[in-house]
């Protein structure tokens, strides 16, 4: 055995050091095999193993030049001997490779406690399993980041965690980046789990904002159109006004010119129906506008009343900015006064009209014949009280001493 | 015997000219004055009209063309003229198609309302060919389509293209073709700018 000994030192580190990376890999194959209750590879692991571990043996046997003091003595030349080490080595190499192969192969084909926990660490959101404790049963990466973003501290118990993020189902991390927290009680296999869960909503967060000022910003936008629509007809009642004062203008050229021809040679009574319209023309230009609406809701009812024979007996007036409660005023006015001429027979309606804390409330009365019993609310009484109510108004009717219709309609918010 | 009319115009000053107009001639006789043209029905009812100058937009908010519909299929012998001073494109359509007599602008200085008037009473159809033009950004209302108008209308809602979409069985995608094409036209830079100011002019009212 002495031509082992002969042999390049340079060889036999290299073998030595060749059977001591098998052994470290053998080891390493036999530890994973085990985890993963694979019982085959682990045997034949354990068989590399033992198998390095001889050949160690016989080589190191083979340098003292002692008798091998376990089962091989091996009768060969240095060069020979050499050989068949590195033989037995490549052949334990290539099982090591095989072996590690399989593992990898297993790896990537079955589910482990490891692979799941692998898989949790890769996703954006952030898992916590915890028991009743808060004792965490399985948490990811991203979860743990969460948790020491918003508690300054390490992720130890998921209670002290979730009662963190208990009032705050959306927490803006410092980074920029969003969560939303969701919990649940889980059993698993008969015991309860917590689970919490933080979704990453960052885009959909950020999305939601800008939806949310785009919205505001529409609705200013609105806004102001709304109040431009309310303005465009007192815009084109006043461009219609200036139309007017411009023909009125012509017409008092006019005038002007006829009054001089009058003057010269045209008659007295010419002369007067020239003046009549120098009157009407000037009055036109001086009266006021400002008490528009009443003044047009109140000749509106005394033209309508003239036609019917009747007479409207003013107290106060209708004034109201709202344009529903001048609306339903109309319409009780009419109803007043159709009662008046066909059920008592009545030349004059008296309308005693008020408009207090926002809320126009008018008491119609006649001097016609006195109902001989209750009024029934029907017909146009019973459409009047309907839209009357819709509005949040109030009527009543009384009999005696006199007929006498009560309305109160409030202004809306507008 | 002279022509009964009644004038329902909500303007103090306008109602006047036209009552000035109606006493100064011999062939008509002023039966009445009304701001608001709901309550036109109910005086027709209760005296006799010939005539009715009738402004579209009159006292609180209520239309004088719905009025004029009312009113034609009660009495469809009454002559009616709409008077007003919008260039609204649709009304010159829907006054026709409701049987109105007659169609006047105020501002126009072709024809005087008594002649319009006139000719009417004898039977005449008097409709101006086309809304007056105006002016906005750099178009003309002439310049638009029928469709662009009807989109225009919309705009003034506030409501998205989507929505308008909807209301005129047309896709998002088209509304925005067509805001486009207006915003070309005109040289505004926004829809809302635009509407505003369609809006103001009266070329579309809502």
């Amino acid at each position: 055995m002495t031509g082992f000994a002969a042999i390049p030192d340079a060889v036999r580190s290299l073998l030595f050091f060749w059977s001591f990376l098998i052994w470290m890999a053998g080891a390493a194959i036999t530890f994973a095999a085990i985890r993963q209750k694979a019982y085959a590879r682990t045997a034949a692991a354990g068989v590399i193993l033992v198998g390095d571990w001889l050949l160690l043996q016989i080589m190191a046997d083979a340098i003292r030049g002692s008798r091998m003091r376990f089962i091989i003595r091996v009768n060969a030349s240095g060069g020979s001997f050499a050989l068949l080490c590195s033989a037995a080595l490549l052949f334990l190499t290539i099982g090591c490779v095989g072996l590690y192969i399989q593992n990898r192969y297993y790896h990537r084909k079955f589910i482990t406690p490891n692979s799941i926990k692998e898989g949790m660490d890769e996703l954006p959101a952030g898992i916590c399993y915890y028991n009743e404790d808060g004792r965490c049963i399985l948490v990811n990466h991203r979860m743990n980041e969460l948790c020491y973003a918003i508690t300054g501290r390490d992720l130890q118990s998921g209670a002290v965690l979730f009662e963190a993020v208990r009032n705050k189902p959306v927490v803006v991390l410092p980074d920029g980046t969003v969560s939303a927290f969701r919990y649940r009680e889980l059993l698993f296999e008969g015991e309860p789990i917590n689970e919490l869960i933080a979704d990453d909503i960052t885009e959909l967060y950020y999305k939601a904002e800008a939806l949310r000022r785009d919205n505001e910003r529409i609705r200013k936008i609105n806004e102001s159109l709304l109040a431009l629509g309310r303005s465009i007809e007192e815009d084109v009642r006043r461009r219609e006004i200036l139309q007017a004062k411009i023909d009125i203008h012509e017409e008092m050229n006019r005038l002007i010119l006829a009054a001089k021809k009058s003057l010269v040679e045209e008659s007295a009574e010419e002369r007067r129906r020239i003046l009549n319209e120098w009157q009407k023309n000037t009055l036109l230009l001086c009266r006021e506008a400002d008490s528009r609406v009443k003044n047009n809701v109140m000749s509106d009812m005394d033209s309508l009343a003239s036609l019917i024979g009747l007479e409207l007996v003013w107290d106060g007036t209708p004034d109201s900015e709202d344009t529903e409660v001048l609306r339903l005023f109309i319409l009780a006015a009419r109803e007043a006064m159709t009662n008046a001429v066909k059920h008592a027979g009545a030349g004059r309606l008296f309308i005693s009209v008020k408009t207090e804390e926002h809320t126009l409330s008018a008491v119609f009365t006649n001097d016609g014949r006195v109902p001989d019993g209750p009024v029934m609310t029907t017909g146009g009484l019973a459409n009047l009280k309907r839209k009357l109510a819709e509005a949040g108004g109030a009527m009543s009717v009384e009999a005696s001493p006199a007929f006498q219709l009560t309305i109160s309609i409030p202004e809306g918010e507008k | 015997m002279p022509y009964r009319v009644l004038i329902v115009e909500d303007q103090e000053m306008p109602r006047q000219l036209f009552e000035i107009f109606v006493d100064r001639s011999a062939q008509y006789v002023h039966a009445g004055s009304l701001s608001n043209a709901e309550l036109a029905l109910d005086f027709c009812r209760h005296t006799s009209v010939d005539l009715i100058l009738m402004d579209v937009i009159t006292e609180l908010h209520n239309s004088g063309m719905d009025a004029a519909e009312r009113i034609k299929k009660e009495f469809p012998k009454i002559k009616i003229i709409i008077v007003t001073s919008m260039p609204e494109f649709t009304w010159l359509e829907r006054a026709r198609r409701i049987g109105v007599d007659s169609f006047w602008y105020k501002e126009t200085k072709k024809e005087s309302i008594l002649s319009v008037m006139d000719r009417t009473m004898r039977g005449e159809h008097i409709y101006p060919d086309r809304t007056p033009t105006v002016q906005i950004g750099e178009a003309k209302n002439h310049d638009f389509t029928e469709r662009e108008l009807m989109v225009l209308r919309e705009l003034i809602t506030g409501d998205s293209n989507a929505e308008i979409g909807k209301r005129l069985g047309i896709s998002a995608g088209t509304v925005k073709f067509h805001v486009q094409n207006l915003l070309q036209k005109t040289g505004f830079h926004t829809r809302t700018e635009l509407a505003a100011v369609a809006y103001n002019l009266g070329i579309v009212v809502k």
